[in-house]
Protein backbone atom coordinates (compact mmCIF):
# COMPACT_ATOMS: atom_id res chain seq x y z
CA UNK A 1 0.00 0.00 0.00
CA UNK A 2 1.14 3.44 -0.81
CA UNK A 3 -0.55 6.49 0.19
CA UNK A 4 -0.33 9.62 -2.46
CA UNK A 5 -0.70 9.87 -6.15
CA UNK A 6 0.97 11.34 -9.13
CA UNK A 7 -2.25 13.93 -10.22
CA UNK A 8 -0.41 17.03 -8.54
CA UNK A 9 -2.75 19.25 -6.90
CA UNK A 10 -5.74 16.99 -6.80
CA UNK A 11 -4.14 14.00 -5.58
CA UNK A 12 -3.44 13.21 -1.41
CA UNK A 13 -0.85 15.52 -0.18
CA UNK A 14 -1.18 14.88 3.31
CA UNK A 15 -2.45 11.06 5.57
CA UNK A 16 -2.75 11.44 9.11
CA UNK A 17 -3.72 7.69 11.50
CA UNK A 18 -4.62 8.72 14.56
CA UNK A 19 -3.77 5.18 15.81
CA UNK A 20 -1.58 3.04 18.85
CA UNK A 21 2.13 2.87 17.33
CA UNK A 22 0.96 3.01 13.44
CA UNK A 23 4.35 5.16 12.66
CA UNK A 24 5.96 3.05 15.22
CA UNK A 25 10.00 3.35 14.40
CA UNK A 26 11.17 -0.65 14.72
CA UNK A 27 8.51 -1.41 12.03
CA UNK A 28 8.87 2.06 9.88
CA UNK A 29 13.04 0.78 9.79
CA UNK A 30 11.60 -3.07 9.25
CA UNK A 31 9.48 -1.29 6.12
CA UNK A 32 12.29 1.29 4.94
CA UNK A 33 14.52 -2.01 5.07
CA UNK A 34 11.85 -3.93 3.01
CA UNK A 35 11.04 -1.33 0.48
CA UNK A 36 7.49 -0.85 1.92
CA UNK A 37 7.52 2.50 3.13
CA UNK A 38 4.04 3.47 2.57
CA UNK A 39 5.20 6.74 0.72
CA UNK A 40 5.50 6.90 -2.73
CA UNK A 41 7.21 10.01 -4.66
CA UNK A 42 3.96 11.81 -4.53
CA UNK A 43 2.67 12.12 -0.98
CA UNK A 44 3.86 14.97 1.32
CA UNK A 45 3.69 13.66 4.43
CA UNK A 46 3.08 10.68 6.56
CA UNK A 47 1.62 11.40 10.24
CA UNK A 48 0.29 9.76 13.33
CA UNK A 49 1.93 8.08 16.40
CA UNK A 50 4.92 6.56 16.86
CA UNK A 51 3.88 5.03 20.41
CA UNK A 52 0.71 3.86 22.21
CA UNK A 53 -1.99 6.79 21.61
CA UNK A 54 -4.96 7.82 23.55
CA UNK A 55 -8.09 8.44 22.51
CA UNK A 56 -8.30 12.36 23.84
CA UNK A 57 -11.07 13.99 23.47
CA UNK A 58 -9.89 17.44 21.75
CA UNK A 59 -7.47 15.86 19.14
CA UNK A 60 -9.65 16.69 16.51
CA UNK A 61 -10.74 19.94 17.57
CA UNK A 62 -7.59 21.39 18.17
CA UNK A 63 -5.64 19.83 14.63
CA UNK A 64 -8.47 20.57 12.70
CA UNK A 65 -8.52 24.37 14.08
CA UNK A 66 -4.85 24.66 13.70
CA UNK A 67 -4.94 23.87 9.76
CA UNK A 68 -7.77 26.22 9.17
CA UNK A 69 -5.99 28.66 10.39
CA UNK A 70 -3.51 27.78 8.24
CA UNK A 71 -0.78 26.93 10.55
CA UNK A 72 1.68 24.12 9.09
CA UNK A 73 0.32 20.59 8.87
CA UNK A 74 3.44 19.17 10.91
CA UNK A 75 3.29 22.17 13.44
CA UNK A 76 -0.65 21.77 13.72
CA UNK A 77 -0.81 17.68 14.20
CA UNK A 78 1.88 18.30 16.96
CA UNK A 79 0.22 21.35 18.52
CA UNK A 80 -3.11 19.82 18.42
CA UNK A 81 -1.41 16.40 20.26
CA UNK A 82 0.22 18.46 22.81
CA UNK A 83 -2.72 20.71 23.40
CA UNK A 84 -5.59 18.01 23.93
CA UNK A 85 -3.19 15.92 26.09
CA UNK A 86 -2.09 18.89 28.26
CA UNK A 87 -6.15 19.03 28.82
CA UNK A 88 -6.33 15.68 29.49
CA UNK A 89 -7.18 14.29 33.41
CA UNK A 90 -6.40 10.93 34.18
CA UNK A 91 -6.07 7.95 32.10
CA UNK A 92 -3.00 8.56 30.37
CA UNK A 93 0.36 6.51 31.86
CA UNK A 94 2.36 6.09 28.70
CA UNK A 95 4.73 8.52 26.56
CA UNK A 96 2.95 9.52 23.48
CA UNK A 97 5.14 10.25 20.61
CA UNK A 98 3.62 12.10 17.71
CA UNK A 99 5.60 11.57 14.29
CA UNK A 100 5.51 13.32 10.90
CA UNK A 101 7.65 12.19 8.06
CA UNK A 102 8.32 12.67 3.93
CA UNK A 103 10.82 14.93 2.53
CA UNK A 104 12.43 17.90 4.15
CA UNK A 105 10.83 20.72 1.82
CA UNK A 106 7.25 19.54 2.28
CA UNK A 107 7.48 20.50 6.55
CA UNK A 108 6.88 23.96 5.70
CA UNK A 109 3.43 22.73 3.75
CA UNK A 110 0.06 24.51 5.54
CA UNK A 111 -3.33 24.43 3.09
CA UNK A 112 -2.66 27.52 1.49
CA UNK A 113 0.93 27.22 1.00
CA UNK A 114 2.33 23.80 -0.32
CA UNK A 115 4.74 22.22 -2.59
CA UNK A 116 5.85 18.96 -4.15
CA UNK A 117 8.31 16.56 -2.27
CA UNK A 118 11.74 17.41 -4.20
CA UNK A 119 13.28 13.81 -3.90
CA UNK A 120 16.54 16.11 -3.79
CA UNK A 121 16.29 17.14 -0.08
CA UNK A 122 16.74 14.74 3.00
CA UNK A 123 13.57 12.42 4.06
CA UNK A 124 12.99 13.27 6.88
CA UNK A 125 11.65 12.24 10.42
CA UNK A 126 9.96 14.64 13.01
CA UNK A 127 9.25 13.20 16.43
CA UNK A 128 7.91 14.92 19.21
CA UNK A 129 6.31 13.87 22.64
CA UNK A 130 3.22 15.48 23.31
CA UNK A 131 3.36 13.94 26.82
CA UNK A 132 5.28 12.07 28.89
CA UNK A 133 3.99 10.66 32.55
CA UNK B 1 -38.44 23.07 64.62
CA UNK B 2 -34.64 24.57 65.36
CA UNK B 3 -33.68 21.44 63.42
CA UNK B 4 -35.55 21.70 60.40
CA UNK B 5 -34.09 25.58 60.44
CA UNK B 6 -30.79 24.75 61.44
CA UNK B 7 -31.07 22.17 57.95
CA UNK B 8 -33.05 25.05 55.55
CA UNK B 9 -29.94 27.25 57.17
CA UNK B 10 -27.31 25.20 55.64
CA UNK B 11 -28.63 23.98 52.60
CA UNK B 12 -29.43 28.16 51.61
CA UNK B 13 -25.91 28.90 52.63
CA UNK B 14 -24.16 26.66 49.87
CA UNK B 15 -26.68 25.70 47.16
CA UNK B 16 -24.80 27.36 44.78
CA UNK B 17 -21.61 25.84 45.74
CA UNK B 18 -22.95 22.06 45.98
CA UNK B 19 -24.18 22.75 42.22
CA UNK B 20 -21.48 23.58 40.98
CA UNK B 21 -19.38 20.73 42.27
CA UNK B 22 -19.10 19.37 38.56
CA UNK B 23 -17.51 16.02 38.03
CA UNK B 24 -16.87 15.38 33.63
CA UNK B 25 -16.67 11.70 32.53
CA UNK B 26 -19.28 8.32 32.78
CA UNK B 27 -21.39 7.50 35.63
CA UNK B 28 -19.98 4.62 37.21
CA UNK B 29 -21.98 2.18 39.36
CA UNK B 30 -20.12 -0.89 41.03
CA UNK B 31 -21.51 -4.15 40.62
CA UNK B 32 -19.44 -5.32 43.27
CA UNK B 33 -17.88 -4.74 46.47
CA UNK B 34 -15.88 -1.60 47.53
CA UNK B 35 -13.09 -1.66 49.69
CA UNK B 36 -10.37 0.15 50.56
CA UNK B 37 -6.97 -0.49 50.24
CA UNK B 38 -5.31 2.78 50.42
CA UNK B 39 -2.49 3.70 52.49
CA UNK B 40 -2.26 7.25 51.80
CA UNK B 41 -4.43 9.67 54.14
CA UNK B 42 -6.87 12.27 53.22
CA UNK B 43 -6.02 15.62 53.87
CA UNK B 44 -8.71 16.74 56.80
CA UNK B 45 -9.90 20.06 55.21
CA UNK B 46 -9.32 21.93 51.68
CA UNK B 47 -9.87 25.06 50.27
CA UNK B 48 -12.79 25.94 47.74
CA UNK B 49 -11.87 29.09 45.30
CA UNK B 50 -13.90 31.80 43.72
CA UNK B 51 -12.10 32.65 40.17
CA UNK B 52 -11.61 36.71 39.72
CA UNK B 53 -10.89 38.22 36.62
CA UNK B 54 -7.15 38.39 36.26
CA UNK B 55 -5.26 41.82 34.87
CA UNK B 56 -2.02 41.18 33.32
CA UNK B 57 0.10 44.24 34.12
CA UNK B 58 0.75 46.49 31.22
CA UNK B 59 3.82 46.45 32.68
CA UNK B 60 4.10 42.61 31.72
CA UNK B 61 2.28 42.53 28.34
CA UNK B 62 4.55 45.29 26.94
CA UNK B 63 7.41 43.32 27.96
CA UNK B 64 6.20 40.03 26.75
CA UNK B 65 5.67 42.01 23.65
CA UNK B 66 9.11 43.27 23.51
CA UNK B 67 10.54 39.76 23.65
CA UNK B 68 7.98 38.23 21.06
CA UNK B 69 8.53 40.97 18.65
CA UNK B 70 4.87 42.20 18.31
CA UNK B 71 3.52 46.10 18.47
CA UNK B 72 0.89 46.97 20.65
CA UNK B 73 -0.61 48.73 17.59
CA UNK B 74 -0.96 45.51 15.33
CA UNK B 75 -3.65 44.01 17.78
CA UNK B 76 -6.68 42.89 17.32
CA UNK B 77 -9.51 42.28 19.89
CA UNK B 78 -12.37 39.76 19.39
CA UNK B 79 -15.89 41.02 19.11
CA UNK B 80 -17.01 39.78 22.60
CA UNK B 81 -13.45 41.78 23.34
CA UNK B 82 -12.43 38.77 25.51
CA UNK B 83 -9.50 38.00 23.71
CA UNK B 84 -6.81 40.59 22.48
CA UNK B 85 -4.78 39.09 19.38
CA UNK B 86 -1.28 39.43 17.17
CA UNK B 87 -1.09 37.20 14.37
CA UNK B 88 2.58 36.91 11.94
CA UNK B 89 2.28 35.17 9.07
CA UNK B 90 5.45 34.03 6.04
CA UNK B 91 5.67 35.62 2.62
CA UNK B 92 3.63 32.53 1.65
CA UNK B 93 0.89 33.00 3.86
CA UNK B 94 1.39 30.43 6.36
CA UNK B 95 0.75 31.81 10.30
CA UNK B 96 3.96 31.31 12.11
CA UNK B 97 3.66 33.15 14.89
CA UNK B 98 -0.03 33.89 16.71
CA UNK B 99 -0.56 35.38 20.31
CA UNK B 100 -3.45 35.47 22.25
CA UNK B 101 -4.06 36.75 25.66
CA UNK B 102 -7.54 36.55 27.42
CA UNK B 103 -6.89 38.38 30.40
CA UNK B 104 -10.21 37.69 32.32
CA UNK B 105 -9.54 33.98 31.97
CA UNK B 106 -5.19 34.48 32.60
CA UNK B 107 -4.90 32.74 29.79
CA UNK B 108 -2.33 33.18 27.20
CA UNK B 109 -1.60 31.11 24.29
CA UNK B 110 1.33 31.96 21.55
CA UNK B 111 3.67 29.81 19.07
CA UNK B 112 6.18 30.81 16.78
CA UNK B 113 7.35 28.01 14.37
CA UNK B 114 10.11 29.82 12.52
CA UNK B 115 12.38 29.43 15.86
CA UNK B 116 12.74 25.93 15.38
CA UNK B 117 12.40 25.49 11.45
CA UNK B 118 14.27 22.26 9.86
CA UNK B 119 16.03 24.15 7.36
CA UNK B 120 19.49 22.90 6.56
CA UNK B 121 20.93 26.38 5.43
CA UNK B 122 20.03 28.13 8.60
CA UNK B 123 20.22 25.06 11.53
CA UNK B 124 18.91 25.43 14.45
CA UNK B 125 21.15 26.22 17.40
CA UNK B 126 21.20 26.59 21.06
CA UNK B 127 18.45 24.84 22.05
CA UNK B 128 17.90 24.95 26.06
CA UNK B 129 18.60 21.63 27.87
CA UNK B 130 15.49 20.71 30.41
CA UNK B 131 17.51 22.33 33.47
CA UNK B 132 17.87 25.54 31.66
CA UNK B 133 13.88 24.69 30.08
CA UNK B 134 13.09 24.68 33.94
CA UNK B 135 14.68 28.24 34.59
CA UNK B 136 13.53 30.02 31.81
CA UNK B 137 9.77 28.58 32.64
CA UNK B 138 10.27 30.18 36.13
CA UNK B 139 11.25 33.10 34.88
CA UNK B 140 8.52 33.97 32.24
CA UNK B 141 5.86 32.79 34.86
CA UNK B 142 7.29 35.40 37.11
CA UNK B 143 7.13 38.11 34.44
CA UNK B 144 3.58 37.28 33.36
CA UNK B 145 2.07 37.37 37.12
CA UNK B 146 2.17 33.79 37.90
CA UNK B 147 3.52 32.64 41.48
CA UNK B 148 5.97 29.90 40.94
CA UNK B 149 5.54 28.63 44.81
CA UNK B 150 1.98 27.06 43.15
CA UNK B 151 4.50 25.28 40.58
CA UNK B 152 4.32 21.58 40.90
CA UNK B 153 7.75 20.51 39.63
CA UNK B 154 7.77 16.82 39.60
CA UNK B 155 6.07 14.90 37.65
CA UNK B 156 5.98 17.05 34.96
CA UNK B 157 5.67 16.23 31.31
CA UNK B 158 8.86 16.90 28.82
CA UNK B 159 8.36 17.08 25.05
CA UNK B 160 11.50 17.32 22.35
CA UNK B 161 10.89 18.39 18.55
CA UNK B 162 13.76 15.70 17.03
CA UNK B 163 14.58 15.15 13.35
CA UNK B 164 15.99 12.86 11.88
CA UNK B 165 17.14 13.32 8.11
CA UNK B 166 18.42 10.75 5.72
CA UNK B 167 20.16 11.47 2.26
CA UNK B 168 17.59 9.51 0.74
CA UNK B 169 14.48 7.62 1.54
CA UNK B 170 15.49 4.69 3.80
CA UNK B 171 13.78 2.29 1.61
CA UNK B 172 16.63 3.45 -1.52
CA UNK B 173 19.09 2.79 0.94
CA UNK B 174 19.35 5.87 2.50
CA UNK B 175 21.83 6.60 5.52
CA UNK B 176 21.17 9.13 8.60
CA UNK B 177 22.93 12.40 7.99
CA UNK B 178 21.91 14.51 10.57
CA UNK B 179 19.81 14.31 14.04
CA UNK B 180 19.25 17.26 15.98
CA UNK B 181 16.62 19.06 18.33
CA UNK B 182 14.64 21.87 17.00
CA UNK B 183 12.73 22.65 20.09
CA UNK B 184 12.54 21.63 23.92
CA UNK B 185 9.87 21.92 26.65
CA UNK B 186 8.18 21.59 29.41
CA UNK B 187 4.83 21.19 30.70
CA UNK B 188 4.04 22.28 34.55
CA UNK B 189 0.96 21.88 36.42
CA UNK B 190 -0.18 24.41 38.90
CA UNK B 191 -1.11 23.46 42.75
CA UNK B 192 -2.84 25.43 45.38
CA UNK B 193 -1.75 24.10 49.10
CA UNK B 194 0.08 21.27 47.64
CA UNK B 195 -3.18 20.03 45.56
CA UNK B 196 -2.23 19.98 41.85
CA UNK B 197 -5.01 20.59 38.64
CA UNK B 198 -6.49 17.83 37.02
CA UNK B 199 -4.32 17.51 33.60
CA UNK B 200 -0.87 18.30 33.04
CA UNK B 201 -0.90 21.89 32.43
CA UNK B 202 -4.05 22.54 30.38
CA UNK B 203 -6.35 23.46 33.11
CA UNK B 204 -3.77 25.05 35.37
CA UNK B 205 -0.38 25.29 34.75
CA UNK B 206 1.68 26.61 32.11
CA UNK B 207 3.58 24.81 28.95
CA UNK B 208 6.27 26.64 27.48
CA UNK B 209 8.87 25.53 24.87
CA UNK B 210 11.90 27.05 23.37
CA UNK B 211 13.92 26.56 19.60
CA UNK B 212 16.97 28.26 18.64
CA UNK B 213 18.86 30.63 20.96
CA UNK B 214 16.17 30.12 23.51
CA UNK B 215 13.71 31.98 21.67
CA UNK B 216 10.15 30.76 22.44
CA UNK B 217 8.85 28.81 20.45
CA UNK B 218 5.47 27.84 22.62
CA UNK B 219 3.34 29.49 25.44
CA UNK B 220 0.13 27.84 26.96
CA UNK B 221 -0.17 29.77 30.31
CA UNK B 222 -3.49 29.05 32.03
CA UNK B 223 -3.22 30.68 35.28
CA UNK B 224 -6.54 32.04 36.40
CA UNK B 225 -6.82 34.35 39.41
CA UNK B 226 -8.12 32.47 42.46
CA UNK B 227 -9.30 34.13 45.59
CA UNK B 228 -10.24 31.49 48.44
CA UNK B 229 -13.91 31.46 49.34
CA UNK B 230 -14.27 28.31 52.16
CA UNK B 231 -12.56 25.97 53.59
CA UNK B 232 -14.86 22.50 53.97
CA UNK B 233 -14.06 19.36 55.94
CA UNK B 234 -13.52 16.63 53.62
CA UNK B 235 -15.61 13.62 53.26
CA UNK B 236 -14.62 10.37 55.96
CA UNK B 237 -13.20 6.98 53.83
CA UNK B 238 -16.72 5.50 54.30
CA UNK B 239 -18.28 8.26 53.48
CA UNK B 240 -16.44 8.46 50.02
CA UNK B 241 -16.76 4.29 49.80
CA UNK B 242 -20.45 5.03 49.89
CA UNK B 243 -20.76 7.90 47.38
CA UNK B 244 -19.20 5.27 44.82
CA UNK B 245 -21.18 2.45 45.75
CA UNK B 246 -24.34 4.70 45.49
CA UNK B 247 -23.37 5.56 41.95
CA UNK B 248 -22.46 9.18 42.35
CA UNK B 249 -18.41 8.86 40.95
CA UNK B 250 -17.53 9.10 37.24
CA UNK B 251 -14.90 7.28 35.01
CA UNK B 252 -13.20 10.51 33.34
CA UNK B 253 -11.95 8.83 30.38
CA UNK B 254 -14.36 6.24 29.42
CA UNK B 255 -12.94 6.19 25.82
CA UNK B 256 -9.67 4.18 27.04
CA UNK B 257 -11.37 2.36 29.83
CA UNK B 258 -12.52 -1.05 29.11
CA UNK B 259 -16.01 -0.32 30.81
CA UNK B 260 -17.67 -3.55 29.98
CA UNK B 261 -15.54 -5.47 31.71
CA UNK B 262 -16.24 -3.66 35.24
CA UNK B 263 -19.45 -5.43 35.10
CA UNK B 264 -17.30 -9.17 35.42
CA UNK B 265 -15.48 -7.82 38.26
CA UNK B 266 -15.82 -9.36 41.74
CA UNK B 267 -14.43 -6.77 43.92
CA UNK B 268 -13.00 -3.19 43.28
CA UNK B 269 -10.01 -2.29 45.34
CA UNK B 270 -9.85 1.43 46.12
CA UNK B 271 -5.77 1.71 45.86
CA UNK B 272 -4.70 5.42 46.14
CA UNK B 273 -6.98 8.80 46.60
CA UNK B 274 -5.18 11.42 45.58
CA UNK B 275 -7.29 14.99 45.78
CA UNK B 276 -7.50 17.19 42.33
CA UNK B 277 -8.95 20.96 42.11
CA UNK B 278 -10.79 20.84 38.74
CA UNK B 279 -9.88 23.41 35.90
CA UNK B 280 -12.13 24.13 32.70
CA UNK B 281 -9.73 24.02 29.54
CA UNK B 282 -7.77 26.96 28.82
CA UNK B 283 -10.46 29.86 28.53
CA UNK B 284 -13.16 28.87 29.44
CA UNK B 285 -15.49 30.18 31.93
CA UNK B 286 -15.23 28.84 35.27
CA UNK B 287 -16.86 30.57 38.62
CA UNK B 288 -14.99 28.23 41.11
CA UNK B 289 -12.02 26.21 41.58
CA UNK B 290 -13.17 23.38 43.70
CA UNK B 291 -11.14 19.60 44.65
CA UNK B 292 -12.19 16.64 44.22
CA UNK B 293 -11.01 13.12 44.44
CA UNK B 294 -9.35 11.25 41.73
CA UNK B 295 -9.56 7.57 42.75
CA UNK B 296 -7.00 4.44 41.59
CA UNK B 297 -9.09 1.44 41.46
CA UNK B 298 -8.00 -2.10 40.83
CA UNK B 299 -11.04 -4.70 39.97
CA UNK B 300 -10.64 -8.29 40.50
CA UNK B 301 -11.87 -9.42 37.17
CA UNK B 302 -11.62 -13.52 37.27
CA UNK B 303 -7.54 -14.15 37.64
CA UNK B 304 -6.79 -10.47 36.15
CA UNK B 305 -6.41 -7.38 37.84
CA UNK B 306 -7.34 -4.05 35.67
CA UNK B 307 -6.40 -0.61 37.27
CA UNK B 308 -8.64 2.51 36.30
CA UNK B 309 -9.52 5.61 37.40
CA UNK B 310 -12.53 7.38 38.63
CA UNK B 311 -13.40 10.87 39.73
CA UNK B 312 -15.25 11.68 43.08
CA UNK B 313 -16.59 14.07 44.89
CA UNK B 314 -14.39 14.66 48.34
CA UNK B 315 -15.27 17.93 50.24
CA UNK B 316 -18.46 17.91 53.25
CA UNK B 317 -19.80 20.70 51.79
CA UNK B 318 -22.53 21.42 55.12
CA UNK B 319 -19.12 21.68 56.76
CA UNK B 320 -17.13 24.64 56.87
CA UNK B 321 -13.36 23.92 58.29
CA UNK B 322 -12.17 26.57 60.36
Amino acid sequence: MEFGDSRGSRGLKWMTIQACNILRANNITSMANNSKLPIGDNLHLLLGAASLSYAVPNLGKYYGSNLVNNITVEQSWFNGGIHAFNDAHGGVTNTVIFRAMGQQNCFGDSFSANQPPDLNTAFTIHDQPVYTP
Amino acid sequence: MIRLALCLFVCASFPSLADSLRLEGEAFKPSAKVVWAATNTIPPSLAVYRVVPRQFSNESISNFLKIVSFKPATMKVSPDKQTMSWQGNSENGTLVRSLDIMPSSGCINYFNTAVALDDPKHPVTGVPSYEEVETLAAHYLQLLGGDTNQISWKPQSRTELNSTSYNRKPSNGGQIISQSVLKRGIMLCRQIDGVRFNSPCGRGGIFIGFGSHAAISDLQLNWRNLQALHRFKTLSKESIIRQIKDGKSVIPDPENTDTSALSLAKKFRIISLVPRYWGEVGGAAQDDVYPFAEINIAADVGTNTMNFTINCQILLTDAVAP
